[in-house]
């Protein structure tokens, strides 16, 4: 489907050499499409707005995550200006910028660590923008993070058994003094399971503290994994890795994705990885939508390719 | 002149001391991040230095540059210097810790140097206290008042002086806006928070001499309690605004005044009430101020490269030495239980009695701030409202002791919820000075009411009776607490080892993260505050009952804060910790006792327990445990040495665990 195809008028007014949007406001992805003419969009564009309208429709039915016109302001920055954004069941979506996009800002408005100005969020069928973050967690959202937020004096095993217990919302102090909580057969076995497919049995019972940066990706990510999550979001998991290391967690990755059909929401810097992982793309700019839709479309559109690699664009672009 | 005003004005003079003190607090917490629990020991030792050097004759001047000019801002200087300076990146919890150590060991380190003489009538610093000097309308104006106005006023002015118009003051203007936007435009920080603690230390030490008239008696104690007020007054100016902390300051002291006036006086509630005042402020402050809720914490992008805590003593051992050490602790255990129901005199009974019902109170400490991170500095206070609770239980209601002891706990666990639900979420600061407040605010306005604690003469408590079985003997009350701490032991260990343990453990780590994974950090902290102030409950109406009579005495605040450093010295991550320092210190008290008052256990214990506490960023897991991993350390070389069989790779510090590199593909695939 390259139906949700759409790209912004971005590109001309930057290649115009005007990097600041005038109006915050007076622009967003959908509505931008006819007034932007000049704009020569590669590949096919969408039709009309109605047409766009029933497609939204349809998918805030289907979707698992809904996102629409979230907006945040940190003073007089707007970190994200209405944002909308889908993700289906069971699919890989990636979200692309340059350094202060916003892409951080959106993951923690999804989240819940921010509270957006604007907009709301559904996640399989419910509004969640009124929810703490621990009840979207247990909703089925995980998470990891750019910079690892793993639990110090716990080892990697521990990870897994705390987070599928605390995901179902099943800590308890009376379970803690009967049995001091020990994990049921069932959570062990997720646990091994999830040590296996993330080669971590090795050091399973090792305290994360001396684990290197791989190592702790890869237990956040089974960390995250344990809750059983519907979304998977991760935030630049690639930072701070080299090349086999990438290499390594994008297969990972995929393994994980065929096997539990968890959907994923993307945070990158290395297109490549994206690449590999996502068949849908979102791209942020100054915290606004430049361009969404299939992954090969979006990566050839001029617009995206000035904001993001910084090319001045050739003839095509331009008036 | 309209009565408000008379009662008023006596507030002003008063409410300068409160303001020297906010100063001093604000300027000490923006610059290096520290909120300096230590200023009321500041302000003590200085007064003693005065007044020491007055009775020996000095002139007041000579005593007033010593004092003042010389030792303050000197002492400023060493504790910036030798402590506080290295302790920048760490968490706001060891920054409260190291300053109650210090808090703690001043005022008892002065009373060996000086002596613990009863000092009456402090002396003024300038003009005659008592002379009236001129009327203000119809009210009298006297000596101590005009020379507190006027000595902070000139400090006001050569403070404005200084930040106002001289390039220092411009500095430290800038490193209290963003302390490392300074760094960047290469100022040395480290210079500008040495003046700035050093100006705190000055302000502590004219504080301290201007309060001492103030109290017909020189007491360390004035001077902590006085520091809610301080605090308070700081919290109206965000923690930041020194303008608005001065004002707060004067403002403070007057509605105190009038309060006084308004209220009938000699009432409980009266003289409460004015204490009660400040908390009452500071609490408002804690919660209204959506300024405050951002803590001022030194995120310092390095800080989590720091080295992970080190390995506790316990999981030294290998195997084989596990073995020989449980073997051998179990009998040391039969053998001492053995001895104290039979052949150790009564009174060194009572005195383990008394070591083990501090430990349980202890083992409050363990759970919030060991195993959640939390600081509580209203322990003792909790303690008492389960003693008191359960003899007035039991002298009302006829309920047996050991009822009245749970629900003591209970009560204790009710009253912790009230004060976590709105302190808890602002952070670890708030909490701490949330719950110093709250032990003031209890400790002089709830426990002399006669329902309560009963003032002076306190109540009486009796021995439990369970059945036909009395504890009336104090051998036979010693198993009861014996048994009582066990199952408290017990509780802590089971919460350490399970879930709840776990989940804690990962908030301390993050709390982003253990949210993100689906724990309710909220919920998850008051349910152990709960169960920590329920705790510190039960132990206290042990106490109460081993004791069989208590007054508010008996669990005066000052006492929580001894307990924190106490317990964080010998170790606050283990339960076995908490013992150690509960059976220990009232040991160590009692040997000590032979000694003359001014080395006895009373005044040396509190110092050594402060000073060690002064670790707590270095050693988070306790000098005692510290010391017990050192020794478990040489012992096992020694035992490898001897015995030649090499030790296990568990028993290696964790950095030498050879860890596996992430699995790469094969370099062909």
């Amino acid at each position: 489907m390259s139906k949700n195809v759409a790209v912004s008028t971005q590109g001309p007014l930057r290649s115009a050499g005007m990097p600041d949007p005038p109006s915050p406001y007076s622009i967003s992805s959908t509505s931008s499409e006819s007034s932007a003419p000049s704009t020569s969009v590669p590949g096919p564009s969408v039709g009309g707005p109605v047409e766009k309208g029933s497609v939204t429709d349809r998918r805030r039915a289907e979707s698992l995550l809904v996102a629409e016109n979230i907006s945040k302001r940190f003073g007089g920055i707007a970190a994200l200006s209405e944002m909308s954004l889908t993700v289906d069941r069971g699919e890989a979506v990636g979200v692309v910028g340059p350094n202060g996009a916003g892409k951080t800002t959106l993951f923690n408005c999804l989240l819940g660590i921010e509270i957006p100005d604007t907009g709301r969020i559904i996640f399989d069928g419910k509004r969640i923008d009124n929810l703490p973050v621990y009840k979207r967690a247990r909703m089925g959202i995980a998470r990891t993070f750019q910079r690892l937020e793993l639990f110090s004096e716990m080892t990697v095993r521990e990870h897994l058994l705390l987070a599928q217990r605390s995901a179902r919302g099943r800590v308890s102090l009376l379970a803690d003094l009967i049995n001091h909580g020990s994990a049921s057969k069932a959570e062990e076995e997720l646990a091994d399971h999830l040590l296996a497919l993330l080669k971590l049995e090795d050091v399973a019972d090792t305290a994360v503290d001396g684990l290197s940066l791989g190592h702790g990706r890869l237990v956040e990510l089974g960390r995250a994994l344990a809750m059983s999550p519907k979304l998977l979001m991760l935030d630049e998991p690639s930072s701070g890795l080299d090349y086999n290391e990438t290499k390594a967690l994008t297969k990972v990755l995929e393994q994980v994705r065929e096997e539990q059909g968890v959907a994923v929401l993307l945070v990158e810097h290395d297109l490549e990885m994206v690449s590999e992982v996502v068949s849908r793309l979102y791209v942020l700019d100054f915290g606004r939508l430049i361009a969404e839709g299939m992954l090969d479309d979006v990566l050839s559109d001029t617009g995206v390719r000035q904001a993001y690699l910084g090319q001045v664009a050739s003839g095509e672009g331009q008036r | 002149m309209p009565q408000i005003v008379v009662y008023g004005l006596p507030g002003i003079p008063l409410g300068c001391i409160f303001a020297l003190i906010a100063v001093g607090l604000v300027l000490a917490y923006t610059t290096s991040g520290v909120f300096n629990l230590a200023f009321g020991a500041e302000a003590y030792a200085a007064a003693l230095l005065f007044y020491v050097a007055v009775h020996a004759g000095w002139p007041k001047w000579a005593a007033f540059v010593v004092s003042v000019v010389l030792f303050g801002p000197a002492l400023g200087l060493a504790m910036d210097r030798y402590l506080f300076r290295h302790i920048r990146t760490a968490s706001t919890l060891a920054k409260l810790i190291a300053s109650l150590g210090l808090l703690i060991a001043i005022p008892r380190l002065t009373e060996v140097i000086f002596g613990n003489a009863v000092r009456m009538a402090p002396p003024s610093l300038i003009l005659n206290p008592n002379h009236i000097y001129f009327h203000l309308g119809s009210y009298a104006v006297s000596g101590i008042e005009i020379s507190t106005v006027g000595v902070t006023t000139a400090a006001l002015i050569v403070l404005i002086g200084l930040f106002g118009f001289t390039q220092l003051g411009l500095r430290m203007r800038a490193v209290v806006e963003s302390p490392r936007m300074v760094q960047l435009t290469g100022i040395n920080a480290d210079r500008v928070s040495m003046v700035a603690w050093v100006i705190s230390g000055a302000f502590a030490s004219l504080a301290g001499v201007l309060l001492a008239p103030l109290y017909a008696q020189l007491l360390d104690y004035n001077f902590t309690g006085l520091l809610v007020s301080g605090i308070a007054a700081a919290a109206i100016g965000g923690f930041t605004s020194l303008p608005l902390a001065f004002a707060g300051g004067i403002g403070l002291g007057v509605i105190q005044e009038i309060l006084g006036g308004y209220l009938p006086s000699g009432s409980i509630l009266s003289s409460g009430l004015q204490d009660a005042f400040p908390f009452l402020v500071l609490v408002v402050m804690l919660v209204a101020l959506p300024s405050l809720k951002r803590e001022h914490e030194t995120n310092d992008p390095l800080a989590s490269c720091d080295p992970p805590p080190p390995p506790l003593a316990s999981t030294l051992r290998n195997q084989s030495f596990d073995r020989w050490t449980r073997y051998a602790s179990w009998t040391i255990l039969f053998i001492f239980v053995l001895s104290v129901v039979t052949w150790i005199p009564g009174n060194w009974v009572f005195t383990l009695s008394q070591g083990m019902v501090f430990s349980i109170i202890f083992l409050s400490i363990t759970l919030l701030t060991g195993m959640s991170g939390q600081l509580s500095l209203a322990q003792a206070t909790f303690a008492g409202v389960g003693a008191f609770a359960a003899g007035q239980l039991a002298d009302h209601f006829g309920l047996s002791v050991i009822a009245g002891m749970f629900v003591g706990g209970l009560l204790a666990a009710a009253v912790g919820i009230i004060v976590a639900i709105p302190t808890l979420r602002m952070g670890t600061l708030a909490l701490a000075l949330g719950t110093f407040a709250l032990a003031l605010l209890v400790g002089s306005v709830v426990f002399p009411y006669s329902w309560a604690g009963n003032g002076n003469s306190g109540i009486s408590v009796p021995r439990p009776l369970i059945g036909p079985v009395s504890f009336q003997d104090d051998r036979a009350f010693f198993l009861l607490s014996l048994v009582i701490l066990v199952l408290c032991s017990l509780v802590i260990i089971m919460i350490r080892r399970g879930m709840v343990g776990r989940s804690l453990l990962a908030l301390r780590s993050s709390e982003v993260a253990a949210s993100t994974i689906g724990i309710d950090v909220r919920r998850l902290k008051i349910m152990v505050f709960a169960l920590s102030s329920g705790i510190a409950g039960i132990g206290g109406a042990l106490f109460a009952s081993l004791q069989q009579s208590v007054s508010p005495a008996d669990f005066s605040y000052d006492l929580s804060l001894l307990f924190v450093v106490v317990v964080v010295t010998a170790g606050v991550r283990t339960v076995e910790g908490a013992i150690e320092a509960g059976i220990g210190y009232y040991l160590l008290l009692q040997i000590m006792d032979f000694l003359p008052a001014r080395y006895s256990g009373g005044v040396i214990l509190p110092i050594l327990f402060g000073l060690g506490a002064l670790s707590y960023a270095r050693h988070p897991e306790g000098l005692v445990e510290f010391q017990k991993r050192v020794w478990t350390e040489r012992l096992l070389r020694l035992r490898d040495r001897l015995g030649g069989t090499p030790s296990t790779p568990d028993s290696d510090l964790p950095d030498e665990v050879v860890i596996p590199a992430v699995h790469h593909p094969p370099a062909t695939g």
